[in-house]
């Protein structure tokens, strides 16, 4: 299976964690990290291994999802939405067949739905709003506050690299963000600081990840689901400051609440 | 606690209209105020703690919850208003 991690522009941290959980479900995972994690090496990379199954994060739009230094890589021609990144289609042509994790923000509002209607994608995982999460308080810290939510949406990963199906893969997701706010609510958790915090995260990035597609999709043999050990804490691995104008952030609009 | 109201504003936000959410929110003051108390509270409960996304944009817990204070409504804490009435949801059991 093919993982593509960039690992800047605040995508430091699911980087980082993928890195060091694919290879714990995926002995033959192919991993495309930071500089790596280019448009082309992802093409080539496609081109020769041919696998069922890739994951992949970065910024996105609903029209659109990057990889390293927010260089497009899957995007459908809609200029009228983002003139810089859906300028025209890219890559819309190696999904036939594959089933996708596409961990970006707001991909499953456009992209993920036609990837599956018109290009072919088997089934694909997506969010249809903003992905949040907690930055480590140090910079490179990432303890459990922080790989929370990464280690519930990576549940799709752990599934179907175990043999379920998308459908039993999107069960599995949707329990894992229930544990963890179970964790942090009501469990040991509870005393962290954030807890509070972390928990409205989880319950929001819950109601937006999807699956669109084949819900039998698989991409191994049923098999035997491993039990999955990540050592935390880990350290961000990359990165560089955030710019502040990034290319991708939605014109955001300012609700003023007037009261009375 | 009027349960079908925060139903109604939980409708309005799934639907993405969060202009009718807010205004059909601040229509109970007192509820208004019980519900933007628990996510200031939430919000400072991560001191010096930044909220990120996976396009890069950062913000302060700290800076989120002064806006919440001055009536500043911004995109992301509507994500955060939907799970604090999941909260209250699953606090009332219903």
């Amino acid at each position: 299976m093919l993982y593509l991690l960039p690992n800047k522009r605040g995508i430091e941290v699911p980087g980082t964690i993928m890195k060091h959980l694919a290879p714990l479900i995926d002995p033959e995972a192919k991993i495309l990290f930071g500089d790596e994690a280019t448009a082309g090496n992802a093409r080539k990379a496609i081109a020769e291994l041919d696998p069922p199954y890739v994951f992949t994060t970065g910024h996105g739009i609903p029209c659109a999802t990057t990889l390293q230094d927010n260089e497009p890589f899957v995007s459908l021609a809609i200029p009228e939405m983002n003139r810089q990144v859906c300028d025209r289609e890219r890559n819309l042509d190696l999904w036939k067949g594959r089933v996708i994790h596409l961990h970006s923000c707001w991909c499953g509002k456009l992209l993920a739905p036609v990837l599956v209607s018109q290009f072919g994608a088997w089934a694909v995982f997506a969010h249809d709003d903003e992905f949040l999460f907690l930055l480590p308080r140090d910079g490179k810290t990432i303890d459990v506050i922080v790989a929370a939510p990464f280690l519930a949406e990576f549940t799709v990963d752990i599934a179907m690299l175990g043999g379920k199906t998308a459908g039993e893969a999107q069960e599995r997701r949707m329990e894992a963000y229930d544990k963890w706010v179970d964790y942090f609510l009501n469990g040991p958790g509870s005393k962290l600081d954030g807890a509070a915090m972390i928990v409205r995260i989880l319950l929001a990035d819950k109601k937006i990840s999807k699956l669109y597609g084949d819900e039998t999709a698989t991409v191994v043999e049923q098999g035997q689901e491993k039990a999955v050990k990540l050592s935390l804490p880990l350290e961000v691995e990359g990165g560089e400051s955030v710019s502040p104008a990034l290319l991708l952030i939605p014109v955001g609009l300012l609700f003023l609440a007037e009261r009375g | 606690m009027d349960a079908r109201r925060l139903k109604q504003v939980e409708a309005f936000l799934r639907a993405g209209d969060y202009n009718s959410a807010l205004r059909w929110l601040m229509a109970d003051p007192e509820l208004y105020n019980y519900v933007v108390t628990r996510m200031i509270n939430a919000l400072l409960s991560y001191p010096g703690g930044k909220i990120s996304d996976l396009n890069g944009n950062v913000w302060n817990t700290a800076d989120l919850a002064m806006e919440l204070r001055r009536g500043r409504w911004l995109p992301v804490h509507f994500n955060f208003l939907l799970s604090e009435i999941d909260m209250i949801e699953r606090e009332l059991g219903v």
